[in-house]
């Protein structure tokens, strides 16, 4: 507590960026930007905050530019407009990309559930040695995300562990090693908790848990990446083509014992029946084993054409003041 | 009775000069009124100090083409203010950018500039450039030119300048324009040529008796800073182009590299038809500054806090840590662009002839090589 009183009287010197994910949250806004300004004001020097306009079509980009020239910020306000829907995972690489500072902050939506401290906790792990650092609601998930956090966890192919997250904090050094691993990042938790730096959650008590758990805005479009990150980050298909190959080659073996103590049985059972079932089951186990080939293929191939740049861009605009 | 004179220009940058030695060669009158006390202490001093080559133009190959033509003559006549000895680096940014390596490799063939393509990696971190080339482009030192101009002017009779100038009024009368200044004094010519940039549409709104077509321009209040370049960076300019990036390049031969950034070197930006700004308050009365008349924003005590945070973490995000520099100053100077010039990025020279007998010329440039479109209009 002391520490934090003593940075909080001497701003911190770094300088931040603030990379906010904006899409059709007019009402929100103004309340985010009330809460969290004042305190990235009152803690650091220097920072800029990257507005990322996903295709917004109610009034968000009017309420920020009105914001910042009631206001007067001081602080530079750049706004990436999207060219067209391309959701939360783009539209933050493009506004990452663009971001300058030594430390990014992602917000990945503006609903404010947190007191504003939760901002500099993260701050404080992530010097204290980390290269990512998150805040997670210790509040209640929804069912589904529960799900599917236990699932990817329980299959993904990297060490790292992911769980539902606020916002999150990653130093420029993490920005380079997640660039130098590849240029598409698909699912940005995923690649974070795997890109070989020390990560760290801060788990804060929801202030309205309903907010987030309410707001429907984006979640078909959060269960379309749901399940193409598991075709990206999991083996789920290949475990479970590798799976079906196993039952079916035990079938097979099955069959083929059947078929064994049949002959020497002498029972008779029509012509031709033995030789055809033999074919069939080693046939289709194959048929599994090729399948599986062809799968572990495919997601190689996955990966070489997602490494090209993924997202589109029509315009950066300064929020200009008079 | 007013003084008579072949020709008053209004403004003395570079073009007003030039103007007014161009004019007095050929044996005109010519008064120089200038509003700060020197020549040369706006845009003509506070900008890259870049000689345009065209590069600045991948989306726009007739202004590359034009300003690759200037370039050489411009060379040839100044070559005294000028540096040439350093490495011009043009990169294209691997994200954001409106051009990649591929396309500003055939836009410099086809605009047959220099374009030999350098290692990314000698001069950028990893991931941040797809393309680096060394360029034919220099950089001029308006002190120099200063001193050159008042060196000839002076010792020309036909050429008068008077500084500390404020122009009451421009009134049209027969042949004559007559110009009033706030002190009494008039003067008379057939010929005005209203070379004040950022203030033309200013000067344009002072003329009585003449239609009033205003230039469609918005206005921007841009920081530039100098900075002192570390060894290796010292004879190595870069510039990240056609996108949200910046550039760092030798400031004339003062031994200083300015520094900018497209998005954080214009500070405020007002889209009236003359510059309205909030830091004007409070500064019309002293004479300072108001949507009439510009003051000079690098003396101004409302200039904004230096973008210098911004502008240094951008390029270091780009650049090599060997690449280093140190902040000096800034310089504030107010520019007009344009409203044409932005989907095609050209950036053309507008020269508007507003009246005939008596003439009213009106000249817009932000590129200090085209200077010589100004010679069509000053011979007759």
């Amino acid at each position: 507590m002391d520490r934090k009183m003593e940075k909080a009287a001497k701003k911190e010197k770094k300088f931040i960026s603030l990379v906010v994910y904006l899409h059709n949250t007019e009402s929100y806004l103004k309340y985010f930007l009330d809460t969290v300004i004042p305190f990235y004001d009152s803690h650091f020097e220097q920072f800029e905050i990257v507005c990322v306009d996903d295709a917004c079509q109610d009034g968000t980009v009017d309420v920020l530019k009105q914001y910042v020239e009631e206001h007067k910020l001081k602080t530079m306000v750049n706004i990436v407009h999207m060219s067209f829907f391309q959701g939360l995972e783009s539209s933050m690489n493009a506004g990452r990309d663009i971001a300058i500072g030594d430390f990014i902050y992602e917000f990945d939506d503006i609903f404010v559930d947190y007191e504003p401290e939760v901002i500099w906790e993260v701050y404080d792990r992530l010097i204290a040695g980390n290269d990512i650092v998150a805040a997670s609601s210790k509040g209640k998930l929804r069912f589904t995300s529960r799900m599917f956090y236990s699932l990817y966890n329980k299959t993904s192919r990297g060490n790292g562990k992911i769980g539902p997250e606020t916002f999150r904090i990653i130093s420029r050094r993490a920005v380079n090693r997640i660039k130098s691993m590849g240029q598409y990042i698909p699912y940005r938790k995923a690649v974070y908790a795997n890109c070989g730096l020390k990560t760290d959650t801060v788990a804060y008590e929801s202030k309205n848990n309903r907010v987030r758990l309410d707001n429907k805005i984006v979640a078909s479009e959060r269960t379309t990446l749901a399940l193409d990150s598991f075709i990206y980050f999991t083996n789920v298909l290949e475990r479970a083509s590798a799976v079906i190959s196993g039952l079916f080659l035990l079938f097979t073996v099955g069959m083929g014992v059947y078929i064994v103590f049949d002959t020497f049985n002498q029972t008779k059972p029509v012509e031709g029946w033995l030789s055809t079932m033999g074919f069939l089951a080693l046939g289709f186990f194959g048929v599994f084993a090729l399948l599986t080939i062809i799968l572990k293929y495919l997601s190689v191939m996955l990966n070489l054409i997602f490494k090209q740049q993924r997202y589109l861009v029509s315009d950066v605009e300064k929020v200009v003041k008079g | 009775m007013a003084q008579q004179y072949d020709k008053i220009i209004i403004g003395a940058g570079l073009y007003g000069l030039y103007g007014a030695a161009f004019c007095g060669e050929r044996g005109q009158h010519v008064l120089v009124l200038e509003y700060d006390d020197a020549p040369f202490k706006r845009a003509t001093y506070i900008n890259q100090a870049r000689v345009h080559m065209g590069y600045h133009y991948p989306r726009s190959l007739t202004t590359a083409v034009k300003s690759a033509g200037y370039f050489r003559r411009f060379v040839e006549d100044f070559g005294f203010c000028i540096h040439d000895k350093f490495d011009q680096v043009y990169a294209t940014s691997e994200k954001f950018s409106w051009t990649n390596a591929v396309q500003f490799r055939d836009f410099c063939k086809a605009a047959q500039i220099r374009c030999e393509e350098a290692p990314v990696s000698k001069y950028f971190k990893p991931g941040m450039c797809d393309g680096a080339f060394l360029t034919e482009e220099y950089t001029y030192d308006a002190m120099l030119l200063r001193d050159y101009y008042l060196d000839k002017l002076g010792g020309n009779k036909n050429v008068q300048m008077k500084f500390g100038v404020r122009i009451k009024r421009i009134v049209k009368q027969g042949q004559q324009y007559w110009v009033e200044t706030e002190r009494g004094e008039s003067f008379e010519a057939p010929f005005v040529l209203n070379a004040t940039y950022a203030s033309v549409n200013q000067v344009i709104n002072q003329v009585e008796g003449m239609e009033k077509n205003l230039f469609k321009i918005k206005y921007e209040l841009c920081e530039i800073i100098l900075c002192k370049p570390s060894e290796k960076l010292r004879d190595i300019g870069i510039t990240v182009m056609d996108g949200p990036f910046f550039s760092i390049m030798p400031f004339g031969k003062t031994g200083l590299h300015s520094l900018t950034a497209v998005t954080f070197t214009p500070h405020v930006t007002s889209y009236e038809e003359t510059p309205v700004f909030s830091c004007q308050a409070g500064l019309e009365k002293e004479g300072g500054c108001s949507m009439a008349q510009l003051g000079n924003c690098n003396e101004c005590a409302h200039k904004p806090d230096s973008a210098w945070p911004y502008m240094s973490h951008l390029a270091d995000k780009y650049l090599k840590p060997e690449y280093a520099y140190t902040y000096e100053q800034s310089l504030y100077s107010m520019k007009p662009i344009l409203k044409s010039s932005e989907v095609d990025d050209s950036r053309p020279t507008a020269i508007a002839l507003m009246s005939s007998n008596p003439t009213f010329v009106s000249v817009l440039s932000g590129k200090i090589n085209t200077v010589y479109d100004l010679d069509e209009f000053l011979d007759d």
